[in-house]
C-alpha cells in the first residue's frame, strides 16, 4: 500500500525515507507539499520550544495585507447610554484595587513565620466576621451591647446547668446506661 | 477404667455443644435487656468508650465494681477535652470539674447507678416501644446480639443496642430518631469483665482540698416544701409518668429550681421551672439541642418554663407550653 504525502513528509522530517527520490522530487515541485513540510517544521519547532523569540517582520505584513483585503461588514450602528467596555474595564480595575489592598493587608496582619493551620485558622476568623458583619441601622450604647451579652451567657449558662441536672436524674431508667454521665463529663456549665 | 473416661468425654461434648449453642440461640429481646440491666449492675468490669454527640467525639473511661456487701462504686474519667470525673460511693455521687476547680456531691437519685438498672419490668414499656433481635455483630472484640427498639408513635426516639452475648453487657448504643437518624452514640473500643477492682482505681485523681465544694444533699434537703406554686404539665405523651421531683440548687438562680421528672421507663423528660428575677424578665425562649436532648423554653408570668429530654423537639415543645400553675 502507498502512502500518502502528509505519511511521507512525516516519514521524511523523522529522518526516514530519505533515500526515496520521487518523494523527494515530489517535495521540491508541488508547493501544497512545501506548504505543509513548512508547518510541519514550525509545529515541531513549537513543541520543542525551538521557536524565535521575535517572529520574521513578514508576518506583520502579511497579516496586515490579508486584513486590508476583507471585506467591510456594514451594520446599522448600535446607541448606548453608557458605554459598556469602560464600564467592565473600571469594575475590573476596580476589584483588582480592592484584591491588592486586602491581600497587602492580610500578608502585613500575618506573623512573619506562620504554619498552615495558622493560616487556615485566620481565613475562618475573616470568614466569620464577613458573615457576621453587617451595619447597624441605629447607634447601638456600650451598655446595651454589654447586656445582650451577659444576658446570652446567662440564657446558655442556665440552660447547660438544665441539661446536666437532667442527665444526674436520669440513670434512674433501665436504658439509660453510661449515656447520661457522659453527656455531663462533655456539657460546660459555664459556657 | 475406659468406659469411666469414655463418659466424662461425651459428657464434656454434650456440656460444649450446649454452650455455645445457647450463646448463638436468638434470646427473647426483652429477657436480654433485663439481663444486661442486671449484668451492668453486678459485674466489676473496666472499659474505654467512645461517645459521640452532634459532631464532637470524645473518649472515656468506665471502672465499675460491686463488693461482697453489695455495694456498688463506680469512676467515670473523661479521657478527652476537660479531665472531669465522676465518682459513685455507694449512694453519693461525686462530680469534678477541675477546669473551674468546682465538686459537686450529691445523693444519687434512688439510690441508681452511673450504668443503671430499675428494677420495672421491662413488659411495661412495651405498649409503647417494639423489642426486636435484628441479628448480630461485633464491638470492642466481642460478639454482641444488636437489638432494635423502635418506637410506636412520634413523640419518643427509638434505640439500637449491642450487648455482649456472653456477659450481657451493653457494648454499643445509638439513640435513633423516626426516620432512623444517629443522634448519638456510645460504644466501647475495650472492656474486660473481672473478677475483682483494686479500690484505687475507683479514688479521684484529684485532691479534694483543691477544689470549691457544693454540696447539693444539704442544700436539697432546706429547699423541701417550700414552694408558693404547684405546677404541673397538662400534657405528656402515653406512657409517661412523673418520677421524681426536687428543688435544685443552680448557679445561675438565687432560689432552686423545680424540677419534674416524667419517663416512660425508656426516655425521661425534666421539666425545669425557674422564677426570674426582676433584672432578667426575658428569655431566649425556643428550642435547642444537645446531641439526642432537646430543650424548649418558654415564659410563663415571670417564670422561665423549660422542657428537656431524649424526645422529639415537637414533644419538648408540647410539654413545655402545657405546663400551668395553680396558687
Amino acid at each position: 500500500m502507498k502512502k500518502d504525502n502528509n505519511e511521507h513528509l512525516s516519514a521524511l522530517i523523522d529522518g526516514e525515507d530519505c533515500d526515496d527520490k520521487d518523494v523527494l522530487e515530489k517535495l521540491v515541485s508541488d508547493d501544497s507539499m512545501k506548504s505543509t513540510w513548512q508547518r510541519y517544521h514550525l509545529i515541531g519547532d513549537c513543541l520543542r520550544g525551538n521557536l524565535p523569540e521575535k517572529i520574521h517582520n513578514n508576518y506583520l505584513k502579511d497579516l496586515n495585507k490579508l486584513l486590508y483585503n476583507e471585506p467591510t461588514l456594514l451594520s446599522p450602528k448600535r446607541h448606548k447610554l453608557f458605554s459598556r467596555e469602560p464600564l467592565i474595564g473600571f469594575a475590573i480595575a476596580a476589584s483588582v484595587a480592592t484584591l491588592a489592598v486586602l491581600n497587602i493587608q492580610h500578608r502585613n496582619d500575618m506573623p512573619s513565620q506562620v504554619t498552615t493551620k495558622s493560616v487556615v485558622m485566620d481565613e475562618k476568623i475573616i470568614d466569620s466576621q464577613f458573615d457576621t458583619f453587617s451595619f447597624p441601622e441605629a447607634p447601638i450604647s456600650t451598655a446595651a451591647v454589654q447586656e445582650d451579652a451577659e444576658f446570652d451567657l446567662l440564657s446558655k449558662q442556665r440552660l447547660n446547668n438544665y441539661l446536666i441536672n437532667h442527665s444526674r436524674s436520669r440513670h434512674n431508667i433501665k436504658m439509660n446506661t453510661i449515656l447520661p454521665y457522659a453527656r455531663i463529663v462533655t456539657i460546660d456549665p459555664k459556657e | 477404667m475406659k468406659r469411666l473416661f469414655l463418659f466424662f468425654l461425651i459428657s464434656y461434648v454434650i456440656t460444649t455443644i450446649t454452650f455455645v449453642h445457647a450463646e448463638n440461640v436468638t434470646p427473647n429481646p426483652e429477657i436480654l435487656i433485663d439481663e444486661m440491666s442486671a449484668a451492668t449492675n453486678q459485674l466489676n468490669y473496666d472499659g474505654i468508650f467512645i461517645y459521640r454527640h452532634n459532631k464532637q467525639i470524645d473518649t472515656m473511661r468506665i471502672i465499675h465494681k460491686k463488693n461482697h456487701n453489695g455495694d456498688v462504686y463506680e469512676r467515670l474519667i473523661s479521657l478527652t477535652g476537660n479531665a472531669r470525673e465522676i465518682i459513685r460511693e455507694k449512694d453519693q455521687v461525686k462530680y469534678f470539674f477541675p477546669e473551674n476547680k468546682i465538686a459537686i456531691v450529691e445523693k444519687n437519685r434512688l439510690g441508681q447507678l452511673i450504668s443503671s438498672y430499675i428494677p420495672d419490668p421491662i413488659q411495661s414499656i412495651s405498649e409503647f416501644y417494639n423489642f426486636d433481635i435484628v441479628g448480630d455483630g461485633r464491638v470492642a472484640g466481642l460478639d454482641a446480639w444488636i437489638v432494635n427498639i423502635k418506637p410506636t408513635d412520634r413523640h419518643r426516639y427509638g434505640y439500637q443496642l449491642w450487648i455482649d452475648k456472653k456477659s450481657k453487657l451493653l457494648l454499643k448504643s445509638k439513640l435513633k430518631n423516626f426516620q432512623g437518624v444517629t443522634l448519638e452514640f456510645i460504644m466501647f473500643t475495650q472492656i474486660h469483665v473481672l473478677e475483682n477492682i483494686d479500690d484505687l482505681l475507683l479514688k479521684s485523681s484529684f485532691s479534694s482540698h483543691n477544689f470549691t465544694w457544693i454540696n447539693n444533699i444539704i442544700n436539697t434537703a432546706n429547699y423541701e416544701n417550700n414552694s408558693e406554686r404547684k405546677w404541673s404539665a397538662l400534657w405528656v405523651p402515653g406512657g409517661f409518668s412523673m418520677s421524681d421531683h426536687s428543688k435544685d440548687p443552680m448557679p445561675t438562680s438565687k432560689i432552686p429550681v423545680e424540677h419534674f421528672i416524667y419517663t416512660d421507663g425508656l426516655a425521661s423528660i425534666s421539666i425545669f421551672v425557674e422564677k426570674l428575677s426582676e433584672r432578667h424578665k426575658k428569655i431566649n425562649s425556643g428550642a435547642t439541642n444537645f446531641g439526642g436532648v432537646n430543650t424548649y423554653s418558654t415564659l410563663s408570668d415571670g417564670y422561665q418554663i423549660t422542657a428537656v429530654g431524649e424526645v422529639p423537639k415537637a414533644t419538648v415543645k408540647l410539654i413545655a407550653d402545657s405546663v400551668q400553675s395553680s396558687h
